[in-house]
């Protein structure tokens, strides 16, 4: 199941616009791609954690979102999790087109695993 | 030049020791050693303080023995019509604001009831002090400034007029029992009108007595207009930023000189290109659910049929914290806007400096996100 997630995002995180990307597993483990000119390996890692530990909250609080988009002054972080707890985050600039970003979030949640 | 050595006096006037006692303390440890605060429990001493030192601010109380507060606005406006004065009180009497913003007072703020709700007093107030200290620009006030002025307005249902000059032009924002109603700058009314007084940069403005508009231009909760005119701001700065580096990369390029034209050969006409306007497409209205203004301390300011008003401030402030770690982790700046589309639906979170505000709306389709998006 995790080598079909590892897959897809390889093949997804090379649009134009990406900074960094990364899958937060149900069993707390992380498949990440991290970019030479956008966001490390540690801080991809760091941003999951508090992503899966977010959505988390939300559910135990009886309002769960599978989608949180955080806007801030130098790029957007897009974040979903899916009913069975897997987390993706997305950093990208303006330069990601909202068409690709959708095809994107909506495979992620519907890929089979 | 700012002063940055400069302290700001700010004299507090008051026949509650212990209210000066607190504001003593709170503002201190926000102001971090940037204000000089005077406490002056009766007019008398206050009278004597400003004969001895120069102020930046005076702050007045209403309720007071011997000489109430707007007798003393009015003498201090006589003798020092250049100090800013600032009314703080328990009175949510609208005839008595009226009165207090037309005899002299700059602002008319109403005595929180809680002290997390003095931050947001020390905040507006220190925009007009910070003012003071900008040699030259005596009443230029930071856009968060008039943002502030308009939620302590709204959210105290006061009814004022807002008058804004900048950049030469002069404009309006009407509030009426807390709601605003119209906006008006030259030509422009409406909406379009309050986005733009919002998103310059400098300016002065004026709180005035209400008097009713030759017309209403906006129906729509204020929040709604503040969370987009922050958003049209911003679009603006970043329309100017990609400007700016565009020259720069321009300016940067080896330019190859403009090769001679024949004689016989005219340079071809080309037309100005003028901005097109984009159809605005008809589309649902989303409704709105429910409306909760927070300070960042979790604190409830205001709350408009919130289902779990308690959940909602904990997760506000759940994202609060958690968007400014990311944004120092991932070095993408500050977050000001957390957005939740769901089946339907659509939560949104708007951080500001000192309060978030939650909105959650309904009836959201496809076509509004990606509406939305676009813009």
């Amino acid at each position: 199941m995790l080598t079909i997630f590892n897959n897809w995002l390889d093949d997804n995180s090379q649009a134009l616009g990406i900074l960094g990307a990364g899958v937060r597993y149900n069993d707390k483990t992380t498949y990440l791609i991290p970019k030479e000119n956008g966001v490390n390996r540690e801080k991809m890692e760091n941003t999951c954690q508090v992503i899966a530990e977010v959505f988390q909250t939300f559910k135990l609080r009886k309002s769960p979102v599978p989608q949180l988009t955080w806007k801030f002054e130098k790029g957007i972080l897009h974040t979903a999790m899916r009913s069975d707890g897997n987390c993706l985050c997305l950093i990208t600039n303006d330069q990601l087109h909202k068409e690709e970003l959708d095809r994107i979030f909506y495979e992620f949640q519907t890929l089979w695993g | 030049m700012s002063n940055p050595t400069h302290r700001k006096r700010v004299l507090f006037v008051d026949d509650d020791q212990s209210l000066l006692e607190m504001i003593e303390n709170l503002f201190n440890l926000w102001a971090k050693g940037s204000w000089e605060i005077l406490l002056a429990p009766t007019t008398g001493k206050a009278l004597a303080l400003l004969q001895e030192k120069p102020m930046d601010l005076i702050v007045i109380d209403l309720h007071m023995p011997v000489m109430d507060g707007f007798q003393f606005l009015k003498l201090v406006h006589r003798k020092y019509p250049n100090l800013p004065k600032a009314i703080l009180t328990g009175s949510v009497d609208n005839a008595y604001r009226d009165l207090c913003l037309a005899n002299g007072a700059d602002l008319y703020l109403q005595k929180p009831s809680a002290i997390d709700q003095m931050e947001t007093v020390y905040s507006t107030l220190n925009e007009i002090v910070d003012v003071q200290a900008q040699d030259g620009f005596r009443g230029v006030l930071r856009r968060v400034g008039l943002q502030e002025v308009l939620q302590l307005e709204c959210l105290g249902t006061k009814s004022s007029v807002l008058e804004i000059a900048t950049q030469g032009s002069k404009g309006s924002i009407f509030i009426k029992n807390g709601s605003i109603i119209h906006a008006q700058i030259g030509q422009t009314k409406g909406e379009e009108a309050f986005n733009r007084l919002l998103a310059y940069d400098t300016g002065e403005f004026t709180l005035k007595p209400y008097t009713e508009p030759g017309e209403e231009s906006i129906n729509c909760q204020w929040e709604m207009l503040i969370m987009e005119a922050a958003r049209v701001r911003d679009e603006i700065q970043e329309k100017a930023d990609a400007a700016k580096a565009g020259q720069a990369a321009a300016a940067a390029a080896p330019k190859p000189p403009p090769a001679p034209l024949p004689p016989s050969v005219k340079t071809p006409f080309t037309p100005a290109l003028k901005p097109q306007k984009q159809p605005n497409p008809i589309l649902p209205q989303p409704k709105i659910e429910e409306i909760i203004v927070c300070t960042n301390q979790g604190e409830a300011l205001y709350e408009w049929q919130a289902t779990d008003a308690d959940i909602r401030m904990e997760l506000a402030r759940l994202l609060q914290t958690r968007a400014e770690h990311l944004g120092k982790n991932l070095n993408l700046g500050k977050c000001d806007r957390i957005e939740a589309p769901g089946n339907n639906t659509r939560m949104v979170f708007q951080i500001q400096k000192t309060c978030t505000v939650f909105v959650r709306s309904s009836n959201v389709t496809s076509e509004i996100l990606l509406a939305g998006a676009a813009k």
